[in-house]
């Protein structure tokens, strides 16, 4: 018997919102897979010869277009180079040159180049905006996705306001913002009010890739998509939370950068947080951007501080030193090409934290993140308290309770350990796990993170974006520490390259009678 | 750039050796067992692979020291079908330390161990040159030394 194993779905509309049908190559899909779409637009992106341009923005572009999620569009490059439309064209069919798209015909890709274009241009120049204007004039759908270094954005902002490209009569026009976000609360709240000189809050999409991963937005969802977790997920039956971002290259060329950011403004300000808010916030009303946003705020603001009074219990800093990391030799951070020898700059940084409501009272965070690690990993995980009375005498003490672990990259999933007997004629207990791996669980890999944060953008989604109180909230608790840390001017401890980080992060957990999670 | 043990290229070959052997499903690796052996002591260690071969999926981390030359790594498995048609490997990962000794710093092998599984090392060394305990406590959930090793 002949068994089609693909079909076309139709059009259909859910909750008002139109939504598209896609063709599926795995008909397991069906029904699970639409995509909003977005009218027709175009997008510019500030600094499009940089690296986020060549290695996420146009390659998550390209592939909207090969799935069909868009189709009316221009992408117009914004730069100081003097490239013309054709050079910037010929630069991105080698950014599309990659492994993940060889299976795409040329024709394809030459539909997407065909719709490039290219502004040479400084940032300040404004006959470079006035170029810009009528490009953009035909479109009432604009996007401006700033891709430039931070000290960039003021001036580009004026400049859009000056040319009359932040507004427009029919239609949207809208601004993504690269992180980092300000190094400090007063640098934020400046950024903030360039911004809103010139666009309104609803205009401005800050924002942070990792809402944009699969397995963060799925924090959500397994939360509050399920019956059996939300009841246990308090401080009555949750012992302590780790959340570990763990990278382990070094800072290689990006000495000089590393310099001025260092591991806290980096990782935790804004992807360790953005993870941690998902994880504490109580439960939204519905799924719409102010609703959940809101909820994050709260998480925010009922962070317990840590100045500089308690900077020693619930903050280490550390340095990697010479090492090995993924089989290869690496040298120590302070002999990195643009880093001072007497460096106070962390590559890595654990915190202990407490969230004072109602349901967290009580319950350690910990965050571990660093570079020059044993391995590339970002996990959370959630420890639950022991059994009110342990009746198998046998059972393992150490590390017997149950524990679920969500893997956010570069492994997709989660996993339970529980506790088994162990088969035979006495009752012996050891943990077993039950893992869920999404690519086997849905045989797809998941979307770029790029991907799914641009196409809502277009569509007016700001859920996955980051509103101005939350940033603010972030950096009112991280710069408490920064202050705290720069009146300590001891040299910072330092770990071999490759290990699992300084030592002195072990007296986190053993002050609670825990340990770090293995990397 | 010199290099020791790469994961990457570690897990694909592997995962090649394996296909090559048998298509079927494998088995879940249960545990990861790390060995620290001299030279002298290698005869154990094909012992102890030998016994575990048909028995229990593991992969097996050997770290052969005072090797001489430049460190290197080779990758192999020894599998079996098993009566419901999987497939059981011992999968072996044999680090020659070099001269530098950079196959025996645990920064070298921690990231070919398989997570969510125990990790056992087992010093088939002389222990007087056996890193300190606290060495291991990030990393292994049991660390054995061979007693009947010591000078003593």
């Amino acid at each position: 018997m002949a068994v089609s194993l693909s079909h076309f779905s139709g059009l259909v509309k859910a909750g008002g919102s139109p939504y598209i049908g896609v063709m599926f190559a795995n008909p397991l899909m069906d029904g699970l897979q639409f995509a909003k779409e977005p009218s027709p637009f175009i997008i510019t992106i500030f600094g499009a010869t940089g690296d986020l341009t060549r290695k996420k923005l146009i390659p998550a572009l390209f592939s909207l277009f090969i799935k069909g999620n868009i189709s009316q569009f221009k992408v117009v490059g914004f730069a100081r180079r003097p490239w013309t439309k054709e050079v910037f064209q010929e630069e991105c069919r080698s950014m599309l040159a990659i492994g993940h798209f060889s299976h795409v015909s040329d024709t394809q890709k030459q539909a997407f180049l065909d719709k490039l274009d290219f502004v040479s241009s400084t940032f300040g120049d404004s006959a470079g905006y006035t170029k810009l204007a009528e490009v953009v004039k035909p479109w009432e759908g604009r996007l401006f996705f700033l891709s430039t270094p931070p000290d960039d954005y003021p001036v580009i902002v004026e400049q859009l306001g000056l040319a009359g490209l932040n507004k427009v009569e029919h239609g949207y026009s809208r601004v993504i913002v690269e992180k980092p976000f300000g190094r400090d609360l007063a640098t934020a709240k400046e950024l903030n009010e360039v911004l809103s000189a010139e666009f309104e809050e609803n205009q401005i999409y800050r924002i942070d890739h990792y809402l944009g991963k699969e397995t963060v937005q799925n924090i959500l969802v397994l939360r509050f998509g399920n019956g059996i977790l939300e009841p246990i997920w308090n401080s009555r039956y949750i012992d302590h939370i780790q959340i570990t971002v763990a990278e382990s290259i070094g800072v290689g060329t990006r000495g000089n950068y590393y310099e001025k950011s260092g591991t806290l403004r980096d990782m935790v300000q804004n992807h360790i947080f953005q993870v941690m808010n998902l994880l504490l916030m109580e439960p939204p009303n519905d799924l719409s951007p102010d609703t959940v946003r809101s909820e994050k705020v709260k998480v925010l603001r009922s962070l317990r501080p840590i100045t500089y009074k308690n900077i020693d219990q619930y903050t280490v800093r550390g340095q990697y030193a010479a090492g090995v990391t993924q089989g290869q030799p690496v040298r120590g951070y302070l002999e990195e090409d643009g880093v001072a020898k007497d460096s106070l700059t962390e590559t890595f940084v654990a915190l202990q934290i407490y969230v004072d409501n109602w349901r967290w009272e009580g319950v350690p965070i910990f965050i571990r993140t660093g570079k020059g690690l044993g391995r590339k990993v970002s996990e959370v995980v959630v420890t639950f308290k022991e059994p009110p009375l342990q009746i198998f005498k046998n059972q393992a003490t150490d590390g017997s309770q149950n524990q679920l672990i969500l893997h956010l990259q570069p492994e997709e999933g989660f996993t339970f350990h529980l506790n088994a007997k162990i088969p035979g004629y006495t009752t012996q207990v050891r943990p077993v796990n039950m893992k869920c791996d999404y690519e086997d669980a849905f045989g797809e890999a998941t979307p770029e993170a790029y991907e799914r944060l641009i196409l809502d953008a277009l569509v007016g989604d700001s859920t996955l974006y980051t509103r101005r109180d939350e940033i603010e909230a972030s950096w009112t608790f991280i710069t408490r520490i920064l202050q705290g840390w720069a009146q300590d001017k001891r040299p910072l401890p330092q770990y071999r390259a490759g290990s699992s980080g300084p030592e002195e992060s072990k007296a986190l957990l053993a002050s609670i009678g825990q340990k770090w999670r293995k990397l | 750039m010199k290099t020791y043990a790469d994961p990457v290229k570690v897990e694909q070959e592997l995962r090649k050796i394996q296909q090559d052997v048998s298509p079927n499903e494998a088995r879940t690796n249960l545990f990861n067992l790390v060995v620290y052996v001299d030279q002298a002591d290698e005869s154990k260690l094909t012992d102890v692979l030998n016994f575990l071969h048909g028995k229990r999926p593991a992969r097996v981390i050997v770290i052969h020291r005072g090797a001489g030359g430049e460190t290197r790594t080779d990758v192999t498995a020894r599998c079996v079908t098993d009566n419901n048609d999987k497939v059981l490997c011992v999968q072996e990962i044999v680090i020659s330390s070099g001269d530098d000794g950079a196959g025996e710093t645990p920064e070298t092998w921690t990231p070919l161990l398989i997570r969510e599984i125990p990790v056992f090392v087992w010093w088939l060394a002389a222990p007087e040159k056996a890193p300190l305990p606290e060495m291991f406590e990030t990393i292994a959930d049991r660390v054995f030394v061979d007693s009947s090793l010591t000078k003593d």
